[in-house]
């Protein structure tokens, strides 16, 4: 069994814990708080190989304040998501300087990410156009790019899926293995 | 005609070796005739020199050589810029001052070259213009003279050698006498220029001294020069620069809050007093207000303006996230977090205090040693932080969701950054601190609070208020913004608002309450219906009487004199601590009011700090998927878990892992943070939210 550890970055409010407790737990959470941190952990055997994948996401804030425990984050973690909303423009602008942010921690180009562009289903509100986020992407070094609605149900799945194949291709499964137990011995 | 001859025979003669040449001057004249010529071309090269170091011009009168100086021509475009902004720009006004000093600079610069001419220069040419020429043609002139000589002397000694052998005697010896006479004269003639000569050679070289002396001169010149000048910049300097140091407009972001409130005579900092205004008008019913983030850009702009504390911020009345996020930002760059440093120690502990009633009491013990200055400003933060909370049906930012988005800017350690989950700990801290304090606000805080402390900040909306710019120069002169609202009292009690019964007044813009356009100013906008013009008010008596907003904080409890009767206003269906007559001495002696006041629903708080219970489960209605080991009501309902381990909070919820679905394994997602401590308190917290997790799905 593999564990990965995916990483939700973006602005408040986004929906990044909603993303992710509907992938985890299959429910939309109405609630309305910020999180510092959370984790969850959800195995994922039947989706996507026939190996038993286990996946540790968790979830980051972005409020500003919390820096000092983000790049920790972004040290130890293995793919990213980063989510804006697609009714607030601030939050697409916010996720340049969280994707250098990565890259920098990362020290490299090539680092399993892709881009959300949930509450889609709010249309009605929407400011950041599809375009705009494919874009971004493009120049994102062809990053992966997806538009998602946690309470409709729409890309969830596909956001995290995405992520972990894009782990996989980087980090065959063999090296991985020895990888980690490394991280078991740090525990 | 045969002179000249004579002279060039004898020339030649004596070139060619034939004939002896007489020497008249002696060794030292020599080396003093050699000098002569080298000094005239020294001193030529030096007055040259020195008059392309003058920048007026050579000749003319202090007058003329002031007005012609390039230091005048600065001080007057520095003083026509001055009359040009006028007195209203601080700009302007030191450029006034500047230029004057430019000015007498000048002035003295001038005097300088005149003096350096007169002193200096003149004689310097004089010397090597005038003076070694003149030694140097009569020189010459001797030198002719010797030639003259020594062809007389060569012709008669040929006619005395001739003489015997010559055959009319007689007409030779009248010729030998005449030759004889010759070159007497022209000896005598010699001797009277060599000794000319000589005088004045010697003179020159006498006054050797006295020509060196120029230089001393010129460099004495010099320094009495910079002397002046410097005395005179000194002069103007401390001036300019206390108008300097008095200048207000300077950073408020970044600058040590002490040092603000000082420089602004404030008692509340600019920036937060003018966010708070702004979202009181129009922020309160904003959705995920202080967590959603604003646009980079227009925070950025918020925070330039409310930096250089211009009053025309009306554009940001409709973007609430965005001053939000500048409060944030203000709080954060402080030097020194709100909550202190010093105090850091005692606020964790204070927070890891396990019962409830205790806990509180400790943080209000914290919360009292606060200095001053940040108390009136924590004070004022959390009132209105309270405030926010109570609408949090609409803006959903719960006492616990402020915290948290908040708290974090609020207080951390001294050592932040080096240590990522020191960080991390704190910051769970301080969530549960700030959440505690915002529920109680009025216990902590039992004094009502003016948020419109200065009356700087006018609503928006009332177009073309004349006010505004009159507000914005006075506010730039030092010492207006002093001058405070004196007639708090009036606006004090409204503080308590029912959010429930006007609640689309704030959000849908000024005004909402009563509609009329007189009453679009108001600033705390309940007391806009009852006030009479309220608006008017205050800015008169802003800048008639100022009085300390101490004051009127104080007096705001018995609320005497207030023309807006606030009483009904002041039983609010949501809040009711609002009203409490709480303590204003340490915990030990708690408010007795407070605990009548309480709801039957908190049986056990049988110590002092009379917790308003009902506020809590009120403001934290839904339960949590994931609940957090936070303290989400005031202590009482919290008595398990916090019973359970001491240390109720700390790291919990950062690591807190919702180990769900699968179940696969319990341990919890540590391995993402691995160095965080508190492995054992995280587990068993885990455990409590498994349950709890469980329940709330």
């Amino acid at each position: 069994m593999r564990e990965y550890k995916l990483v939700v970055l973006g602005s408040g409010g986004v929906g990044k814990s909603a993303l992710t407790v509907q992938f985890v737990q299959g429910i939309f959470v109405e609630k309305y708080d910020p999180t510092i941190e959370d984790s969850y952990r959800k195995n994922v055997c039947e989706f996507i190989s026939l190996q038993c994948e286990l996946i540790r996401l968790l979830i980051v804030c972005l409020q500003e304040q919390f820096t000092a425990m983000r790049d920790l984050y972004m040290k130890n973690g293995q793919g990213f998501a980063l989510v804006y909303s697609i009714t607030a423009q601030s939050t697409f602008n916010d996720l340049q300087d969280l994707r250098e942010q990565i890259l920098r921690v990362k020290d490299t180009e090539d680092v399993p990410m892709i881009l959300v562009g949930n509450k889609c289903d709010l249309e009605d509100e929407r400011v950041v156009g599809k375009e705009q986020g494919q874009n971004f992407a493009r120049q994102w070094s062809n990053c992966a790019f997806l538009e998602s609605s946690a309470k409709s149900k729409i890309n969830v799945n596909e956001i995290f899926y995405d992520l972990v194949r894009q782990i996989n291709r980087k980090t065959p499964v063999e090296k991985k293995r020895a990888k980690k137990k490394s991280n078991c011995i740090l525990l | 005609m045969k002179k000249q001859f004579n002279r060039m025979k004898q020339l030649a003669n004596q070139t060619v070796g034939r004939a002896e040449k007489t020497e008249v001057l002696s060794d030292d004249l020599l080396m003093i005739e050699r000098r002569l010529e080298n000094v005239r071309f020294v001193s030529h090269n030096v007055h040259k020199k020195m008059v392309m170091c003058l920048q007026g011009n050579v000749g003319s009168d202090v007058d003329k050589r002031h007005k012609k100086l390039p230091v005048t021509a600065l001080s007057q475009s520095m003083l026509d810029g001055g009359s040009q902004l006028g007195d209203e720009s601080f700009i302007g006004k030191m450029m006034e001052v500047c230029g004057e000093a430019e000015n007498k600079l000048a002035l003295e610069q001038s005097q300088l070259e005149v003096q350096l001419e007169r002193d200096i220069l003149e004689p310097l040419n004089q010397l090597a213009e005038v003076d070694i020429p003149n030694i140097l043609k009569q020189r010459k002139h001797l030198a002719k003279l010797v030639l003259d000589f020594d062809s007389a002397k060569a012709r008669y000694q040929q006619a005395t050698k001739a003489f015997p052998t010559a055959a009319n005697a007689q007409a030779m010896a009248a010729k030998v006498d005449t030759l004889k006479e010759e070159m007497d004269e022209a000896q005598n003639k010699m001797e009277i220029c060599k000794d000319q000569v000589a005088a004045d050679m010697y003179n020159f070289s006498s006054k050797e001294g006295e020509y060196a002396r120029y230089y001393v001169l010129l460099l004495e010149a010099q320094a009495e020069y910079h002397r002046r000048a410097l005395a005179s910049i000194e002069s103007v300097l401390p001036t300019i620069q206390s108008q300097q140091d008095k200048w207000t407009e300077k950073p408020a972001f970044g600058t040590a809050l002490e040092e603000h409130l000082k420089r602004t005579s404030r008692e509340i900092a600019l920036p937060i007093e003018a966010c708070i205004m702004m979202l009181l008008e129009t922020g309160m019913q904003e959705e995920g207000l202080f967590r959603i983030a604003a646009g980079a850009s227009k925070l950025k702009k918020l925070k330039a303006a409310l930096d250089c504390s211009t009053s025309q911020l009306e554009e940001f009345y409709s973007d609430p996230h965005a001053v939000a996020g500048a409060l944030k930002s203000y709080l954060r760059e402080l030097p020194e977090p709100l909550m202190t440093y010093q105090l850091y120690e005692e606020w964790i502990q204070a927070s890891n205090i396990s019962d409830p009633d205790k806990r509180l009491q400790a943080l209000w013990v914290v919360c009292d040693m606060l200095p001053k200055a940040n108390k009136t400003n924590f004070r004022y933060l959390v009132k209105f932080l309270a405030k926010l909370a109570l609408e949090s049906d609409v803006n959903k930012m719960t006492a616990s969701n402020i915290a948290i988005v908040l708290g974090p800017n609020l207080l951390w350690a001294k050592t932040e950054g080096s240590l990522a989950e020191m960080a991390a700990t704190t910051s769970v801290h301080v969530v549960s601190i700030i959440e505690l304090i915002i529920n109680h606000s009025s216990w902590f805080f039992p004094e009502d609070v003016d948020f419109n402390v200065s009356g700087m900040f006018a609503m928006p909306g009332c177009p073309g208020t004349p006010d505004s710019e009159a507000g914005t120069i006075d506010r730039r002169r030092p010492g207006s913004q002093g001058s405070l609202d004196s007639d708090t009292p009036r606006k004090d009690s409204n503080i308590a608002r029912d959010p429930a019964s006007t609640p689309p007044a704030m959000r849908n813009g000024p005004g909402g309450l009563s509609g009329t356009p007189a009453q679009l100013n108001v600033v705390t906008p309940t007391s806009g219906p009852k006030g009479p013009s309220p608006f008017l008010g205050r800015r008169g008596t802003k800048k008639q009487a100022p009085a300390p907003p101490k004051q009127s904080v104080k007096a705001a409890p018995n609320q005497p004199s207030a023309p807006s009767t606030p009483q009904p206003l002041i039983a609010p269906r949501r809040n009711n601590q609002t009203p409490i007559q709480a303590p204003s001495h340490p915990p030990p002696q708690p408010p007795p009011q407070s605990t009548e006041e309480a709801e039957p629903s908190l049986p056990r708080t049988p110590t002092p700090p009379g917790t308003p219970p009902h506020d809590g489960s009120q403001l934290r209605p839904r339960p949590t998927p994931r609940a957090r080991p936070k303290p989400s009501g005031p202590p009482p309902p919290q008595p398990s878990i916090d019973g359970a381990n001491g240390v109720c909070v700390s790291g919990s919820k950062i690591i807190s892992d919702g180990d769900v679905e699968e179940r696969s394994l319990t341990g919890p997602g540590l391995d993402l943070v691995p160095e965080l401590e508190e492995d054992e308190t995280t587990e068993t917290l885990s455990e409590d939210e498994h349950q709890s997790e469980n329940t709330a799905l």
